[in-house]
């Protein structure tokens, strides 16, 4: 009687290292992530008024969006994404491999301290999330090297008007929307661009396994 | 007996012919309004009152009546201007366009959802903080002007 509960033991281990071994060559054989393009080595400035300089985010994952801060629709739903995958990457234990990045496209109207409140509104969780701004040239050379589409719209009495319809000097005061990429990025922890996500409708189920390959590789 | 149920019948017929009470669910109802945080604005900046900071404001409009009906403008006490706005998806770039009307068909109903209609607040002159309630009036064509409390929300309500 004990040998044979012996035996069915052992038939039972040996199924299980052949279904370990077997998940083992599944999990090898995930095809690797294209790269897009490199994140480009400008520095910014973080909601606390420090220098960023975006190689400090080498060594962990990076989950990348666009702002503004007065944008009404679309940047509260990239936010709202944002703080999903959040939530999502502490659930599965790896928030100290994961940054998350939100850089704004206003930097004009985007101070440090405008960030911060943005941040304080959003009820945004620090542990492991900066908003970034910067010069107009520093946020340039990101949107270049990212090929983020930004268009500035003025409007007039609620109307969008070109910018032409204000003189120089009401230009500079008159009120504008932006219309931009509605993207997040997955960065690796190289510094390389390896997922284009569809910003504020990103399915968090989907992108979740894509962040766990990047935080395995 | 038949005396009774004549009685019963011609009043019947009475009562409707008069245009019994419509009840409320047989008209133009808003349901689930919300609308995103905002800052105060700063009124210096850009000329406008409450300067250049925004919001959204999102419902649902439920048309139970047999007469379509149309949303043609918005005001609230919180802003400088409140417009009807549509975000399109071009490719993967998010733009705004503005909306002049929007039909709600009979027995129909539309639903303003972040990424789609909404209604834009320009020069926002108050913090919109989470939790606090504003007024926001909608203008229909035919049902007249409707006046919301809308909770200032991170999200739509599940």
């Amino acid at each position: 009687m004990a040998r044979r509960m012996w035996l069915v033991a052992g038939i039972g281990l040996l199924c299980l290292a052949v279904i370990l071994a077997i998940l083992q060559i599944v999990i090898a054989r995930v095809e690797p992530l294209p790269v897009y393009m490199a994140l480009p080595d400008v520095t910014l400035t973080d909601q606390a008024g420090r220098a960023f300089p975006l190689s400090q985010t080498r060594g962990k994952v990076v989950v990348m969006g666009i702002i503004f801060t007065n944008c009404p629709d679309i940047c509260p739903l990239i936010t709202a994404r944002m703080k999903q995958i959040q939530q999502r990457v502490q659930t599965a234990g790896v928030s100290n491999q994961v940054e998350l990045v939100s850089f704004s496209v206003d930097p004009e109207r985007d101070s440090p301290a405008v960030l911060k409140q943005f941040g304080t509104i959003y009820q945004i969780d620090w542990a492991n999330w900066v908003l970034l701004t910067g010069s107009a040239d520093q946020v340039q050379t990101l949107v270049n090297g990212l090929k983020v589409y930004v268009e500035r719209v003025y409007y007039r009495d609620g109307t969008p008007v070109p910018p032409s319809a204000f003189d120089e000097a009401n230009l500079k005061n008159a009120y504008y929307s932006i219309n931009h990429t509605d993207r997040l990025f997955l960065i690796d922890r190289k510094g390389n661009v390896r997922a284009l996500l569809p910003g504020s409708q990103t399915n968090v189920d989907e992108a979740m396994p894509l962040i766990q390959q990047l935080v395995r590789e | 007996m038949y005396r009774v149920l004549s009685v019963l019948i011609t009043g019947l017929f009475v009562a409707t012919a008069c245009g019994a009470p419509v009840t409320p669910s047989a008209r133009i109802r808003v349901e689930n309004a919300w609308a995103v945080p905002s800052a105060a604005g700063a009124p210096s900046h850009s000329g406008m009152a409450g300067g250049e900071k925004s919001s959204a404001v999102y419902f649902v409009i439920v048309n139970a009546t047999n007469t379509p009906d149309a949303l043609s403008g918005a005001t609230t006490p919180v802003a400088a201007s409140a417009e009807l706005n549509e975000t399109l998806r071009v490719g993967d770039v998010a733009k705004m366009v503005p909306v002049p009307r929007v039909e709600v068909p009979a027995q129909g109903r539309v639903e303003f959802k972040p990424g789609g209609l909404h209604i834009m607040l320009m020069g926002v002159t108050q913090e919109l903080a989470v939790g606090k309630k504003i007024a926001v009036t909608l203008r229909f064509e035919k049902s007249g002007a409707m006046t919301l409390d809308v909770p200032i929300q991170l999200e739509k309500s599940k």
